[in-house]
């Protein structure tokens, strides 16, 4: 029986050899791929998420857990097959344009794939038109991270190019960054917003289910 | 003589008593807004800077100011490259430590360096236009913020991969530091401060690994050099701050998401200086004069009588209203002429106490708040002793400026500052404290007319 409870506390103690270790064990006793996944590593990094939303946890510590997490998801890709492990949505992520601050943008991403959303990353300053890109890319969510007064009003400009380009009904577009609000939101017509990484993934699941 | 503005901040910061708080408005690329210049036009040139300076510390009536607040001026001069941008400081784009280079790969820095010689030409000449009387500070980055731009974000997984690599980045960016404060310092800066908001970012664990060995001794070197010297935090520091503290700096900045309180009772304890925390955005940018006043008000009342400076909580937005700023001014010099203008607009009006009452005297004290203004508490104290004298023949009550009724009163009886006594509504005390004797006399004089 595969020891999911280590696995789990390997992956928020971001212990790399751990985690991989546990998960290889698992493969070879013939653990189903898709459980190792479920009951061992999303639940980890969603304990994280919860320390971090608790002052528990800093930015090293959800990085390293997070790159736990990543290591022990590479030995098991291999062995999901098609329709295993279906992404819960394609989520195109980026800091908008004028903006350089990634270091929530980064967090938000890697739990979003901790939590089993396939991700995007456009990196920072990133234009609208590249968001409308990725969306023909096919991605269904478009998550957008601002960290500057000066720069929020690129999130209205980015939904804006949305809906022009005739791609924004087909889409969820979820909005956070330090200065962003639930009014804010309302205000522009995003769908979603949360103000940090642990409860974005539940806010997200909530808007696409 | 006078003390000068810059003597009382200066005091502060060294936790001696002072007559009133003193206050540090941070105009960085906001100067550039004063002058009606962009940023990136602004922040290169010694001139306008200087300039900025100057029209800041009379506009604002500052006691002291930042000369440049760019945590990006060493990190260029470190072959960082930079986007600029017309309304904010310029940014950092790429982070040659993650690119292959090795520290020893690095530019020696001098002061000829990037845009060094704009800051120290800028320095030099704000002080030849503020002279004597306003504090310059010197903003150097701080050593944890310079190491995320050589690194990029991979420092925060290599403070726990590769702790070596990290303590001798920090060594290094804390030498640099060292370094610019030096020159900051002799070119003319009263206050070397290092800012580094992504010590927000990490935990006490590992703020007493990493930083705090490097900390201390920089203050230690910037003191040597006879600097008085500053921690600058932006963001929600509130777990390092007694981290912070123990590294000893002469007094620690922060932002609007500390309780001023709670900062107050750890940097006291630590006999460490402290400032902040008027919110930016919502008050100096986005708010109006009644926000900025209330504001610097209620900073002013948490932050407590000595060792504390009022201050925003970092950076202020190019786009901040220069309104706002100058009503914080007004709260700061007990000037309440622009306050008074907008009740007397909005034509508010109170009912006065009976000033008539046979047989007993009504004093009132018109205070900032007697717990956190010292004159304030004295005056108070004055009138206090007094009133026991008169077994039961003299009332008396403190009038806060917090409270609603406070400024209608004044208008009404004709109060232009603050302390103040009145006897039976009349304006008989400002600003000096009285000897008893004299607070006596006129208490008597007053129940003799009404006998
Ligand atoms: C670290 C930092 C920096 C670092 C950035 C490093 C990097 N690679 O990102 C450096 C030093 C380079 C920097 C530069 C600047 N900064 Co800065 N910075 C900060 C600081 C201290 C922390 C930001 C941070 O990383 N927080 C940690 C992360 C985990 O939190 P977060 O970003 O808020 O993200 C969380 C949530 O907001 C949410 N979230 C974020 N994005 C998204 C997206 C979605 C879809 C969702 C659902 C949720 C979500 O989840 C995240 C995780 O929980 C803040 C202070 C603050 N109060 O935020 C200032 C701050 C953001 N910076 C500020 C400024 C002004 C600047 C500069 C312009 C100027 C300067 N002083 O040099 C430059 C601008 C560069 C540019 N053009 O972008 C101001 C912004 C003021 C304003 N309101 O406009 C702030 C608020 C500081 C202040 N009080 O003045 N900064």
């Amino acid at each position: 029986m595969a020891d999911f409870n280590s696995m789990q506390e390997a992956v928020i103690g971001g212990n790399l050899p751990e985690a991989t270790r546990l998960t290889q064990e698992a493969l070879d006793e013939g653990t189903a791929p898709s459980a190792i996944v479920n009951d061992g590593l999303i639940p980890g990094m969603l304990v994280v998420g919860e320390k971090f939303k608790n002052n528990e946890f800093y930015v090293p510590e959800v990085l390293i857990a997070a790159r736990a997490m990543k290591g022990a998801m590479a030995l098991v890709k291999p062995f999901l097959k098609e329709g295993d492990m279906p992404a819960l949505a394609t989520v195109a992520i980026g800091t908008v344009q004028g903006d350089l601050h990634d270091i929530g943008k980064n967090l938000v991403a890697m739990m979003l794939e901790g939590a089993g959303f396939k991700v995007m990353d456009l990196g920072v300053d990133v234009s609208p038109e590249k968001f409308i890109e990725a969306v023909s890319d096919g991605a269904s969510v478009v998550a957008l991270s601002a960290l500057l007064t000066t720069t929020m009003p690129n999130i209205g400009r980015t939904i804006e190019a949305l809906k022009e380009a005739g791609l924004k009904d087909g889409v969820k577009v979820i909005i956070g960054g330090a200065p962003v609000t639930q009014a804010y939101c309302d205000e522009i017509g995003a769908d979603g917003y949360s103000p940090d990484a642990g409860s974005c993934v539940d806010m997200l699941k909530a808007l696409i289910a | 003589m006078a003390q000068t503005r810059r003597e009382l901040l200066l005091d502060a910061l060294h936790c001696r008593p002072t007559p009133r708080t003193p206050w540090v408005p941070y105009v960085g690329c906001h100067g550039g807004k004063l002058l009606h210049l962009p940023a990136d036009v602004y922040l290169r040139d010694p001139e306008y800077i200087a300039t900025g300076v100057a029209t800041a510390a009379e506009r604002y009536r500052a006691d002291g100011l930042p000369v440049v607040f760019d945590l990006q001026v060493e990190a260029e001069a470190l072959g960082c490259e930079l986007v600029w941008s017309s309304e904010n400081p310029p940014a950092v784009n790429s982070h040659p430590l993650a690119h292959g280079l090795d520290l020893s790969d690095l530019p020696e820095i001098t002061p000829d360096s990037g845009r060094l010689p704009v800051v120290i030409e800028a320095i030099r000449r704000a002080r030849a236009r503020v002279g004597d009387e306003v504090a310059l500070f010197g903003l150097v980055t701080g050593p944890f913020t310079l190491a995320l731009h050589l690194l990029g974000s991979d420092i925060f997984l290599e403070m726990v991969l590769n702790e070596e690599r990290i303590h001798a980045l920090l060594a290094y960016c804390a030498d640099i530091a060292g370094r610019v404060g030096e020159w900051y310092r002799e070119a003319g800066c009263d206050v070397v401060a290092a800012v580094d908001p992504m010590t927000s970012q990490i935990s006490p664990a590992h703020f007493a690994q990493f930083i705090a060995p490097v900390a201390a001794p920089l203050w230690q070197r910037w003191a040597a050099v006879g600097a008085t010297t500053a921690l600058f935090v932006c963001g929600d520091a509130w777990r390092n701050v007694p981290g912070m503290c123990a590294t000893k700096p002469d007094a620690l900045f922060v932002d609007e998401q500390i309780d001023l309180v709670a900062m107050g009772e750890v940097a006291r304890a630590h006999g460490v200086a402290f400032g902040g925390n008027i919110p930016l955005t919502t008050v100096l940018l986005l708010g109006n004069t009644d926000d900025a006043r209330r504001a610097a008000r209620q900073c002013i009342e948490l932050g407590g009588a000595t060792g504390y400076v009022l201050a925003p909580g970092c950076d202020m937005p190019y786009d901040t209203k220069p309104e706002n700023v100058a009503a914080v001014a007004e709260v700061v010099h007990g000037d309440f002429t622009g306050e008074i203008a907008a009740k007397e607009a909005a034509a508010v009006t109170i009912e006065l106490p009976d000033y008539t009452k046979p047989g007993e005297v009504l004093v009132e004290v018109v205070t900032l708040d007697s717990l956190s203004c010292a004159p304030c508490q004295y005056m108070v104290e004055a009138v206090r002793a007094v009133e026991a004298q008169f077994g039961g023949q003299v009332r008396w009550v403190e009038h806060k400026l917090k409270e609603d009724d406070t400024i209608p009163l004044m208008m009404a009886l004709g109060v232009k500052s603050i302390p103040t006594i009145i006897i039976d509504g009349a304006v008989t005390f400002s600003s000096i404290i009285p000897e008893a004797t004299k607070l006596r006399e006129s208490i008597e004089a007053r129940l003799a007319a009404k006998a």
